[in-house]
């Protein structure tokens, strides 16, 4: 066999000489298939499966469970994206602006998402000629860290981070459960966000992270500091509208502050 | 260059196989790592791979799943280099199980891509072939290791 001294060896017979200076049992390698012991294939490959299956299994198990969306209502309607601006509907140069001061938990103010507001939409906001401005009045919660309707304002703004308020607003109001009975609570407003469509991971992040149920403190006390204490209440250019009105009330009051600044409204298209 | 490919020993085919694989795995694990996302080029779903949650193991805050691309191609190349270098057969062994067990997990990570992400990241895939042919290789050499130990020490 080869030796350590020999200067013109193969590289095989170079790394033989080597393991027989190691002091290895043998200057060359033995034929693998002659060693009786050792694991079989069999063995190897049930050992490699288990372990597969154990991380597979952690893993899957590591992910967060995804939310209960069933029972939820699809409200199936959503405002054109041109119109939508955060919290607002129209154009900031819209010569009028209505303001609603509006509790997620509140039915009245469901019926008004639902029946009137898209009306006024159609008729006013597509045109230029009116703003809509939501704001928070959470005047229905229980107070304290549940307070469902902080909750589902907080909510809304974590949605409006990704651009998607009026998304969610209208899978809010189309699946208000009651008042402070669990309805938008943190784990059925997540369920709502998957529905949604929300990107789970950033609304999880930006609701916890508190700074929209701060501002909707906010909005809420500057309501209370307003006199507001019921919802809906509407201001069309500061004229107040309390509770749920007629469509035509609030058209003519619309129509009316748009002329007192020299504008005439469009005819309507739906007569 | 068929003969000069059969005087090669097997071995050198695997480690050649788990340093490409480390390369990718070590990328993704960079990028990853420092909050970036991998480079896809005209082709989508790393992104979207990436920012998943089954991008990780261990939750939202465990290791991204290409640290452990790293860690096992890391520990299949010091396999096939322990094999190459003492002929042992538990090292050869090894280099097949845990390639085995990489093949079963990419399986998964793969179901996981298309019918839960939506997604199919490029990079992950370019592994997954790796892995693959990590582990056929690995099965091939076995089977016929005794030859190959006989020839090796002539």
């Amino acid at each position: 066999m080869a030796n350590s001294s020999s200067t013109v060896a193969s590289r095989r017979e170079r790394r033989a000489a080597e393991r027989a200076n190691r002091g290895e049992r043998g200057a060359v390698r033995r034929p693998l298939g002659r060693r009786r012991s050792g694991p079989s294939l069999g063995l190897i490959s049930i050992v490699a499966v288990a372990a597969a299956m154990g991380l597979i299994a952690f893993t899957a198990l590591s992910q967060p469970r995804s939310p209960d969306t069933s029972g939820l209502i699809d409200p199936a309607t959503s405002y054109p994206a041109a119109i939508q601006d955060g919290r607002a509907l129209g154009g900031s140069d819209a010569p009028v602006t209505v303001v609603v001061w509006a509790d997620f938990q509140c039915p009245v103010c469901a019926r008004f998402a639902e029946d009137v507001e898209p009306i006024l939409v159609n008729r006013y906001v597509t045109s230029g000629l009116l703003r809509i401005e939501h704001r928070d009045a959470a005047i229905l919660g229980t107070g304290g860290p549940d307070d469902e309707s902080l909750l589902a304002a907080a909510a809304a703004r974590a949605a409006d981070e990704q651009g998607a308020y009026w998304v969610f607003h209208d899978w809010l109001f189309a699946n208000q459960d009651g008042e402070n009975r669990g309805g938008f609570s943190r784990d059925r407003l997540v369920a709502i966000a998957t529905a949604a469509g929300l990107d789970l991971g950033r609304f999880e992040a930006s609701l916890d992270a508190g700074a929209g149920r701060a501002a909707a403190e906010t909005d809420t006390a500057e309501a209370r500091a307003a006199g507001i204490n019921s919802t809906p209440t509407l201001e069309v250019d500061g004229q107040r509208f309390v509770g749920l009105q007629p469509v035509d009330q609030l058209a003519a009051a619309i129509e009316a502050a748009a002329a007192a600044k020299g504008v005439t409204p469009a005819p309507r298209a739906d007569g | 260059m068929v003969a000069r490919l059969r005087r090669t020993h097997p071995a050198v085919l695997l480690m050649a196989l788990d340093l490409f694989g480390l390369a990718v795995a070590s990328y993704l694990s960079v990028v990853e790592l420092q909050g970036k996302l991998p480079y896809c080029g005209p082709l989508k779903g790393c992104e979207e791979v990436a920012l998943s949650e089954y991008a990780r193991i261990g939750g939202p805050s465990g290791l991204p799943v290409a640290v452990f691309g790293v860690f096992l191609s890391v520990a299949l190349f010091a396999l096939a280099f322990r094999w190459w270098r003492t002929g042992e057969r538990w090292a050869l062994a090894g280099h097949y199980g845990l390639s085995l067990a990489g093949v079963l997990f990419e399986v998964y990570f793969t179901y996981v891509e298309l019918f839960i992400i939506g997604a199919v990241c490029v990079w992950c895939a370019l592994y997954g072939v790796s892995l693959v042919a990590r582990f056929l290789v690995a099965l091939a050499v076995w089977t016929r290791r005794d030859r190959i130990a006989a020839a090796w020490s002539e």
